[in-house]
């Protein structure tokens, strides 16, 4: 099973890529689920025909007890990836980071790996690495790769260095590994070179090169992804060329 | 409100059920918290801590420990106290606090272990879950580590799971369990210690006697083929010298389920009417029948007495508070992580 958690900065892109990347898996025939990790709860929005689901701490709060069935907090969307958000606590009260714990809890008591068996598990969370709850998505028993969405932008940058630093610090807990840098191209002057540069200073290799593209907005609009607007489209073919990528590195080990 | 207790006290959390469990077996049990759980553990909940030894420390988490996640400083005390004590193992036992800064207790096993090089248990115990789900996952962790190897069949051993004071109101119970059975006994955590753990593979047959021990049990099954089964095979004195006069009678018992499914069973040889059994904490459901409850609230009891129709309450005495207009009979059956009574006293 190839578990991935992607993160970067706030607004970087990283539910897109996430979103994307499960419908490219999903395309190549891959049982997907994609878990949305931010209080924010848009996370899958794209594969669900813009149509959100009720996350896992809304459902707590109406019922005050455990869902008995994993279809009460999840929904299949665009190539029958299964989305599930954690959602959160109401703005400015509770602990988001708690609700994750929780919702991984409850994720595995309702034992979703083993009743759905999915090829891959995307963990889609929310910015950096700012607490303990926010780490809980790369812990062991879930992803063991990290990527990290970052474009040419200074604060991105900034981001994705604290994210690698952050993750070199668990080495002794057996945490997961970045797997590399996807850069998502902003139209920041000498884009390439910044990003390059980052990535070579962290011994990091770029994974992905997503071009900017006005597709994954439109498609975005019709709460699709761009890879279910159209798959031929050069944008649709980064994502595919990485999930082609990661797919050959989890057949290989 | 859901879980609010007006009448009743609170009852006991899992991590002082982790405690419980383990409390007898050696290891060095380090409850991660402030202070106030171990207090609570070694002042309310554990009764063996006033007459026998065992090594429960607090981490003494400070604020700053919590906002930092300082898991060095953590590990850092238990590997100077297991200097000290040099236990088998290590027990790391969760509390409110890590669970709501969300520590890994997974990372805090691998770094203890690789400091310490004994084997460590980690039981993500929260302070929220009552104390039979403690219990139950630190017996699952404990058998999963120790009972590992595969001992030749002892046809007249019986293995013992799920027994702790905190439902059996005794720190003498491990032994009127092994009186009232057959053969030779290992009341695992009440008598039977680490030996007889890592030996359990030796037993033809596990009982369990209350639901914290069934999860072990499978374990067990899975791993050597040890069939098991739910049964309790010693109810106080104080409780079955009242069973005649349940005859004819409509009769609720409320403790721990396997205890009252037992109890069922005698009363119904001796002639009630019919008899519910309930409890607030985790029932099984193969052996729940029609009439039974799985009660969450304290007017839960209050309605089901009425509903049933009941004439004869079997029950902790402090359950008394939460029926005040119950004109039937009330038969004490001392229940530890509810009302911190022994029998004994």
């Amino acid at each position: 099973m190839l578990k991935i958690a992607v993160y970067g900065k706030g607004g970087i892109g990283k539910s897109t890529v996430t979103s994307n990347l499960a419908a490219a898996f999903a395309l190549r025939g891959k049982k997907v689920i994609q878990i949305g990790c931010d209080p924010k709860a848009d996370s899958t929005v794209n594969l669900l025909n813009g149509e959100p689901l009720t996350p896992v701490m809304n459902y707590l709060q109406t019922h005050d007890e455990d869902p008995e069935k994993i279809e009460d907090i999840a929904k299949e969307g665009f190539g029958g990836v299964l989305c599930i958000e954690t959602g959160g606590p109401t703005p400015g009260l509770g602990c988001a980071g708690r609700g994750i714990v929780t919702t991984f809890a409850l994720l595995e008591s309702l034992e979703l790996f083993e009743e759905r068996k999915p090829d891959v598990v995307l963990y889609d969370v929310l910015g950096d690495v700012v607490c303990g709850g926010f780490a809980a998505p790369i812990r062991e028993g879930y992803a063991s790769k990290v990527l990290i969405v970052t474009s040419g932008e200074k604060m991105a940058l900034y981001a994705a260095g604290n994210i690698k630093r952050a993750v070199d610090n668990f080495a002794d807990r057996g945490y997961a590994v970045v797997r590399g840098i996807v850069m998502n191209r902003r139209a920041v002057e000498n884009e390439e070179e910044k990003v390059r540069a980052f990535a070579e200073a962290n011994d990091l290799p770029i994974v992905a090169d997503i071009p900017r593209s006005n597709d994954i907005i439109r498609f975005e609009d019709m709460g699709k992804t761009v890879i279910e607007g159209d798959s031929s489209l050069p944008v649709s073919q980064a994502f595919l060329e990485l999930a082609d990528l990661l797919i050959s590195e989890e057949g290989e080990e | 409100m859901k879980g609010f207790l007006k009448r009743l006290s609170p009852f006991a959390p899992d991590n002082s059920g982790v405690v419980s469990a383990l409390f007898e077996l050696g290891g060095l049990i380090a409850i991660c918290d402030a202070g106030g759980c171990t207090g609570n553990v070694c002042g309310f909940d554990e009764p063996r801590w006033f007459t026998m030894r065992s090594a429960v420390f607090s981490t003494g988490m400070r604020d700053m420990d919590a906002i930092l996640g300082r898991d060095n400083l953590l590990v850092d005390k238990i590997v100077s106290a297991q200097e000290s004590v040099q236990a088998p193992f290590i027990v790391l036992v969760g509390t409110p606090v890590p669970a709501v800064i969300a520590t890994d207790f997974k990372a805090l096993r691998r770094m203890t272990e690789k400091r310490t090089g004994v084997p460590v248990l980690t039981v993500e115990s929260t302070g929220v879950n009552g104390y039979d789900k403690g219990a139950s996952k630190a017996l699952e962790m404990l058998f999963d580590a120790f009972a590992v190897e595969k001992f030749a069949v002892e046809a007249d051993t019986t293995g013992v799971l799920g027994a702790t004071p905190l439902d059996f109101s005794s720190c003498r119970a491990g032994g009127y369990i092994t009186s009232a059975l057959p053969g030779k006994v290992n009341v695992y955590g009440m008598g039977a210690g680490l030996q007889e753990i890592k030996k359990a593979s030796a037993a033809a047959l596990n009982l369990v006697v209350s639901p914290a021990g069934i999860a072990a049990a499978v374990l067990l099954e899975k791993r050597f083929g040890t069939p098991w089964k739910m049964t309790c095979p010693w109810i106080p004195e104080s409780v079955t010298n009242e069973i005649p006069a349940a005859k004819g009678k409509r009769v609720i018992v409320l403790h721990q389920q396997i205890a009252g499914v037992s109890l069922r069973e005698l009363l119904l040889k001796a002639g009630a009417a019919d008899v519910a059994v309930a409890s607030y904490f985790m029932m099984e459901k193969s052996l729940m029948q029609i009439q039974d409850r799985l009660l969450k609230e304290e007017d839960d009891l209050s309605a089901m007495v009425r509903d049933f129709n009941a004439d004869i309450v079997i029950a902790d005495r402090n359950f008394k508070k939460v029926l005040p207009d119950f004109k039937g009979s009330f038969i004490d059956f001392p229940h530890f992580a509810v009302s911190g009574r022994l029998l004994d006293e």
